[in-house]
């Protein structure tokens, strides 16, 4: 840990202060339908937009120690980059606005960058360190990390991977496969039927509301946070659910007991339906509340 | 393909991953530039290394569904993520042998615990192990942890000799992250200290662990990423 201080403190006196000047940018090139695009931009914002048209377009600024943009590539694949040259990249922010074809599959990179995606029907791919991500929309599958933000994802997906370390992470709307992960923040996922969910946190709380289909897998981890299901009533799965000294609170019916005579452990084992779909809870010392709707 | 990209897609190359138009980029961009060939040299001396280690034995999926999903998982992701740095080997070596040795000491505690449960009726509320398989696993336990804590730090060296490329704000987000991950370590183990020998517990314990792992790996990548 202490390294990690030294670094810090090394960092702070190394930083340059951020630019003012800026270059106003806006270029078109022409894109395939379902062109696979990267864009990377480690400081300021990027928001992308799908559209209807078959080209991209890159407007914005570019902050002062910005080399250029480099936007080049194929109808198929194309490049979107900030050159930031030998500066810190950190320290150059431009903020770029790029409209890309609906079903473009996107892979974005920023460090202390905010990236929203907004009307895009192919893939996300978005990574920042400092900085959230937003995603709206009809995106098939989204994966999205960062460290230090919050992760909002609305949108119909079958697949979504979500990981941060220290910001919420919010899920609505998806359905099928769902990852997600954090170390401090809250965690919800709400969506419609899902077939595999595995949801951790170190010390956040976690929030699950949907419907499982007959051979899904719910598995929740938390040391320290709560945890909150809301399925449907008519929900056929087997329960495991064990905290070492939090509570249980379950209105499928089955009480939860202690497990020992030393510890304050509790154990909830029970199945509802015909079963076949499978939930496990473990929490150290949250509170795992089983609700139906 | 720049080298920034190069190097941050050369475990997916070695790996075999990538998309065909991919491969044929990465391969004209590594005849040419001796500093990405050098590189992906390494990696494939590191990944060869790695495959020498002795083989972990599986234990039942029954029994240890959360740790197998978990632990052995991504040995040559781990490999590239501090490629250039000599500390980040010996974090992919540890973490090698962390998963070894986790595994291990759960196939002892299948073996040593699970009779002694079976064997004490559960309503008489004793505690659930003998007391010489207590003192095995709690020994066992804490050479998996001096595992963990060893790839944590070979990570942190990593980050700690190019720290200045990342910004004041991230260190201090991932040092607060880390005390925090920490902190519910010494729950966990608080808790263990109640109850040895509890399964899910050891869980949660290298779960925790490896959400720290999980953490600087991510740190040292985007780092990593960021001076190409």
């Amino acid at each position: 840990m202490k390294k990690i201080i030294g670094a810090l403190v090394l960092a702070t006196a190394l930083a340059p202060a951020v630019a003012s000047a800026q270059l106003k940018i806006d270029e078109r090139r022409e894109a395939a339908p379902n062109a696979r695009i990267e864009i990377e931009n480690q400081a300021g914002s990027i928001r992308v937009i799908g559209w209807d048209q078959q080209q991209v377009q890159v407007t914005g600024t570019l902050g002062k120690g910005a080399e250029g943009l480099d936007f080049d590539g194929s109808r198929e694949h194309i490049e979107i980059d900030v050159e930031s040259g030998s500066a810190v990249p950190f320290s150059i922010e431009s903020h770029l606005e790029i409209h890309v074809p609906a079903g473009a599959h996107l892979e974005i990179e920023g460090f202390a960058s905010q990236i929203d995606v907004s009307s895009v029907t192919g893939t996300v791919e978005a990574s920042t360190v400092n900085g959230s991500i937003d995603v709206e929309g009809k995106a098939s599958e989204v994966s999205v990390e960062t460290v230090n933000g919050s992760l909002n994802i609305a949108g119909p997906a079958r697949q979504v991977e979500a990981d941060s370390v220290n910001g919420t992470v919010t899920i609505r709307g998806a359905s099928g496969a769902v990852e997600a992960s954090t170390v401090n923040g809250t965690l919800t996922v709400e969506g419609t039927t899902f077939s595999r969910a595995s949801l951790e946190t170190v010390n956040g709380s976690v929030r699950f509301a949907g419907a499982l289909d007959r051979t899904a897998t719910l598995s929740v981890e938390s040391v320290g946070g709560s945890v909150h299901l809301e399925l449907p009533k008519d929900v056929s799965a087997d329960f495991s659910i064990s905290t070492f000294s939090g509570d249980i609170h379950n209105q499928f019916g089955p009480e939860a007991r202690r497990t020992s005579r030393w510890t304050q452990e509790k154990e909830l084992r029970f199945s509802t339906g015909s079963a076949g779909a499978r939930v496990s809870v473990e929490t150290l010392s949250g509170t795992v509340t089983l609700s139906n709707k | 393909m720049k080298c920034e990209e190069v190097l941050s897609r050369l475990d997916e190359h070695v790996d075999g991953e990538l998309h065909a138009s991919d491969a044929r980029r990465m391969e004209d961009h590594l005849e040419t530039c001796t500093s990405c060939r050098q590189q992906e040299r390494r990696l494939r001396e590191l990944l060869d290394q790695a495959a020498r280690l002795p083989k972990e034995v599986a234990p039942p999926r029954d029994l240890w569904p959360g740790i197998l999903g978990r632990l052995p998982a991504r040995p040559s992701r781990v490999t590239i993520l501090g490629l250039p740095w000599l500390p980040a080997l010996a974090a992919a070596a540890a973490l090698v042998a962390v998963s070894s040795a986790l595994t291990a000491f759960l196939m002892r505690g299948e073996r040593n615990v699970g009779p002694a449960v079976a064997a004490v009726p559960m309503e008489a509320e004793a505690p659930r192990v003998v007391p010489a398989a207590v003192e095995e696993a709690t020994s066992s336990l804490r050479g998996v942890e001096a595992e963990y804590e060893r790839a944590a730090q070979a990570l942190l060296t990593s980050l700690d000799q190019r720290g200045e490329h990342l910004s004041p704000e991230t260190l201090r987000v991932v040092d607060q992250n880390l005390r925090a991950i920490d902190a519910a370590l010494d729950q966990v183990r608080q808790a263990l200290a109640k109850d040895p020998g509890n399964a899910g517990l050891i869980r949660m314990l290298a779960a925790t662990h490896q959400k720290k792992i999980d953490v600087l790996q991510r740190v040292v990548r985007h780092r990593n990423a960021l001076i190409g």
